[in-house]
């Protein structure tokens, strides 16, 4: 009765209620209302933001050819297992909280107040970051039985730059080591399976130099791309790091694809809305002949050396070759392989990078200025005795006993030092120095690729910048011979070559193969030598005389006539005196097609000789040349 | 009225009690207490299976006469019979194969025994791919168990409760798998693609080398990849019959058309490896 009478009574408190569910549903409605008609833009945006992904794709690289058409680089897939970094923040700031309060808790035990030292707060969030990479990279390693361990510290590196791409944990993973992981990663894991590529360079250690590798790139260009305020993922592109990789990585790259899509809850794609494929880069055709390029390399073996072989008259570059090389498909991925090339001096491409004095194949550029200056003539006989008084000095001959009388002919033929003395000290250095230059030997080649920009051509101002007084007789008698402070790459030399060979002062050298380039005179950017039909002929029969009974003739052939120049050329190194060989030749001698230039360098005093060493290289690559 | 407060604050007190001891918790007792509930909750996926099955038993006895059950019994018992021969040619094959292994010095070619069980329960939507069946842990299966069926690859194992299991179907996007194609051997990913409304199941088909291709004249069979080690060798998936090169034009990828009879699935085997019934 008592609760009858309760339930029924008028309570005045309760239109407080009302009024309060009534403001409460009118505060509601109102923020309803504001968000969906002031702030409509604001969550459109905030929406698209959510649901959208856009996804850059760099475009995969070109391939690149030799001029027969055979394949010297393309792109390889792997497969690598990686890790989502804004996938894990949560799990990265849980174990930072976890390391902080053992450390805290620590200095509290300690009776210290817990508080970070400097630098100590950069030190823990590494430490956390490594202990949950650690983690994952242990599951990984329990699924697979396996025992990879962490990259080296290069997470930090990639969570500054590269938060959203997904960070390598194993490269190159086995195919059942893919297919383990495919089945028992969960498809929605922070771990995630994707196909990389790599440049595979099927011959290896061949040409490395001149073909060069690729490194990954610190981004994609994604200017001018829509979506730009969408969460975006961009896979890592390749650039060029050296030789024709870097040279024409604007040919080699790809462009770029881009896909916007819709992702559903769970970040599964729903569908694309803007799909544009990346396209792969252009491919491109080298000079290079790769079978000459591997005779010749084989020929150099294990030794220090280069060569370099042009097409007379284009300037294109049939072999480029440097030694010792490295295998760019292992070499950045073993501490061991890359220690070994390193020791080895294996990075330097020593063709066109490498200077070194040329010795006696400078002796051409000294007979040129002797004829052009009237120094000498065909006609002219010099006696060598073995050596040649300059100034209060003996300067030797390579043959001690002396070549007795020799003309220009025979002193190409012979290499006769006191011939070249004589001539050089005759017509004097600015004359031979301007021939040098004339022949281009102070500039660079013109190759795609890049040559030294410090060869060369010694003349007294040169002498006194260097702070080594002033010019003497001495040093005109080096610099005929082409030692002394004569320095040249051995692509320069081939250069210088092939100009002889063409009668002109100037070969461009390229690396691209065109059968519709214009090789004319003015394409090279030289001139007509200054010697008259005779005057060449005359040096050219020394060459050609070298080549069949001079010193120069392990490099004859059967049924081709080949002009060459020995040149055997000494320098000191850490203050050991060394021997270079050289030699420079090009055939056929009357309708001159190949040029090319041999150095090895030797490792002990005399071990090596322009004729006994580099004569057996050009023979090798002349054979292989002629034999197509 | 004091008593009904008392009693209003008793319930408060007790339900913020349970809830605060459900919060608070150690993990490891929320787990189990989580494992046994869902044991305890799972003869509720067995029992209409099984009362479907006592349906279906009445709707024979019902709807047929004893002569008709007779002659479909002998119809079946000779089926039987013809079956049973069949294993026990089967049995003297394997043995003779197990001999000549032997004999070879060969590694043994069985690698997974069948465990048949029934279907209990289809979830098959847009959102979920499974299947439970009615056997469990107590028959020796475990979570991440190949299941497959007379048509081809049923999915994996999730889930293994005592006498049920959950298995993620080959057509959910959660499932992937190393598959070949057949006659191939060089290896492909597989990933459901779920199911659209109207639609059969459907996956999708990954790094599939630039040189192969497929057509609706000539699709290319998808089958399992031993590579991984949970399915054998040659079980089908499905078909393919269009492979679209990639842009980076090393790789194809394309839709895998599944069985349809996946759908209808009632009695699957599911794959125990064989150094795991030996490890126990």
């Amino acid at each position: 009765m008592k609760s009858a009478r309760y339930s029924t009574r008028h309570n005045s408190r309760i239109p407080i209620f009302y009024w309060i569910f009534a403001a409460a549903f009118l505060a509601l409605i109102a923020a309803l209302g504001y968000r969906q008609i002031f702030l409509y833009d604001f969550y459109t945006k905030r929406g698209e933001r959510q649901s959208m992904r856009r996804v850059i794709e760099p475009g995969a690289r070109g391939d690149i050819y030799d001029r027969n058409g055979k394949l010297l680089v393309t792109n390889e897939p792997f497969f690598t297992v990686g890790i989502y970094f804004n996938e894990i923040l949560g799990e990265f700031r849980k174990e930072y909280s976890r390391l902080k309060k053992i450390k805290f808790d620590a200095m509290r035990a300690a009776g210290e107040t817990p508080r970070f030292k400097d630098g100590e707060v950069s030190e823990m969030t590494h430490q956390a970051r490594a202990n949950v990479l650690n983690r994952y990279l242990g599951m990984i390693n329990k699924i697979l039985g396996s025992n990879y361990e962490m990259p080296e510290d290069n997470y930090n590196r990639h969570f500054r730059i590269n938060p959203l791409l997904p960070f390598p944990l194993i490269r190159e993973l086995t195919a059942r080591e893919h297919a383990i992981l495919a089945e028992r990663i969960p498809v929605n894991s922070p771990l995630q399976l994707y196909t990389d590529t790599k440049r595979y360079y099927p011959y290896g250690d061949i040409a490395a130099h001149v073909l060069g590798t690729v490194r990954n790139s610190d981004g994609v260009d994604s200017e001018g791309m829509p979506g730009e305020d969408l969460r975006t993922f961009a896979g890592v592109g390749k650039v060029g790091r050296s030789g024709i990789e870097r040279a024409f990585d604007y040919m080699l790259s790809g462009q770029s694809g881009l896909k916007i899509m819709v992702v559903d809850n769970e970040g599964f794609k729903y569908e694309d809305i803007m799909d544009v494929s990346p396209k792969k880069g252009k491919s491109m055709n080298s000079s290079l002949d790769i079978d000459l390029q591997q005779v010749i390399e084989d020929s150099i073996g294990n030794r220090k050396g280069a060569a370099a072989v042009l097409d007379v008259k284009t300037g294109e570059v049939l072999a480029l070759a440097s030694r010792p090389s490295y295998n760019p498909n292992t070499v950045y991925k073993s501490n061991a392989e890359y220690a070994a090339a390193e020791e080895a001096g294996a990075w330097l491409n020593r063709s066109t990078q490498g200077l070194y004095p040329p010795g006696s194949t400078f002796k051409i550029v000294t007979a040129m200025s002797g004829l052009m200056t009237g120094a000498i003539d065909d006609q002219t006989v010099i006696t060598c005795n073995g050596y040649y008084k300059v100034d209060s000095r003996l300067f030797p001959c390579n043959n001690r006993y002396g070549h007795g009388n020799l003309n220009l002919e025979g002193a190409l033929a012979l290499s006769c030092n006191v011939f070249f003395y004589k001539t050089g000290l005759d017509c004097g250095h600015r004359a031979i120095a301007a021939t040098a230059k004339e022949m281009g030997l102070d500039s660079s080649t013109g190759i795609e690729i890049g040559d030294s920009p410090y060869t060369v051509v010694p003349t007294p101002e040169y002498k006194r910048r260097r702070g080594r007084g002033g010019w003497v007789n001495g040093d005109t008698a080096n610099i005929s011979i082409g030692q002394g402070d004569l320095l040249q790459t051995p692509l320069q030399m081939a250069c210088m070559t092939a100009s002889f060979a063409r009668g002109e002062t100037r070969t461009k050298a390229s690396i691209v193969h065109d059968p519709t380039r214009v090789t004319d005179m003015e394409y090279h950017g030289g001139e007509k030598l200054g010697l008259t039909r005779e005057q060449y002929e005359t040096i050219l029969k020394g060459m050609v005389l070298s080549s069949t009974d001079g010193t120069s003739r392990r490099a004859r052939i059967k049924g081709v006539t080949i002009a060459a120049k020995s040149g055997t050329a000494q320098v000191t190194v850490n203050g050991r005196p060394l021997t270079l060989a050289w030699m420079v030749a090009f055939a056929p001698a009357d309708d001159p097609k190949v040029a090319m230039s041999v150095m090895i360098e030797g490792e002990e005093p005399g071990d090596v000789g322009g004729g006994k060493t580099a004569g057996p290289i050009v023979k090798a690559a002349m054979e292989q040349y002629f034999r197509k | 009225m004091a008593l009904r407060k008392f009693t209003a604050v008793r319930n408060i007190a007790i339900f913020a009690g349970v809830l605060a001891a459900c919060l608070l918790a150690p993990a490891v007792v929320r787990h189990y207490t989580g494992k046994a509930f869902e044991e305890f909750r799972a003869p509720l996926d067995a029992i209409p299976s099984q009362l479907n099955d006592l349906e279906k038993f009445w709707d024979l006895r019902m709807n047929y006469s004893k002569s008709e059950l007779i002659e479909v019994g002998r119809d079946l018992a000779r089926l039987n019979a013809g079956y049973a021969i069949k294993l026990t040619e089967n049995e003297a094959l394997k043995s003779r194969v197990e001999s000549l292994e032997k004999i070879l010095s060969l590694p043994g070619e069985e690698k997974f025994k069948m465990e048949v069980a029934r279907v209990a329960r289809r979830d098959i939507n847009a959102w979920w791919q499974h299947l439970i069946i009615r056997k469990g842990a107590a028959h020796g299966i475990r979570e991440g168990y190949a299941v497959i069926y007379g048509g081809g690859v049923v999915g994996r194992v999730v889930k293994a409760n005592t006498y049920t299991s959950v298995v993620e179907l080959v057509s959910s996007r959660g499932f992937r798998m190393a598959a070949h194609f057949l006659g191939e051997d060089r290896p492909v990913i597989y990933q459901g693609a779920g199911s659209l409304s109207f639609q059969d199941a459907r996956g999708e088909v990954r790094d599939v080398p630039a040189d192969l291709k497929a057509s609706t004249l000539k699709p290319l069979q998808l089958v399992t990849s031993p590579l991984a080690g949970s399915f054998p060798d040659g079980i089908l998936i499905g078909d393919v019959i269009d492979l679209t090169l990639e842009p980076d034009g090393i790789f194809r990828s394309g839709t895998v058309r599944l069985p349809r009879t996946l759908g209808g699935v009632r009695e699957v085997a599911v794959l125990i490896p064989v150094s795991d019934l030996m490890e126990e």
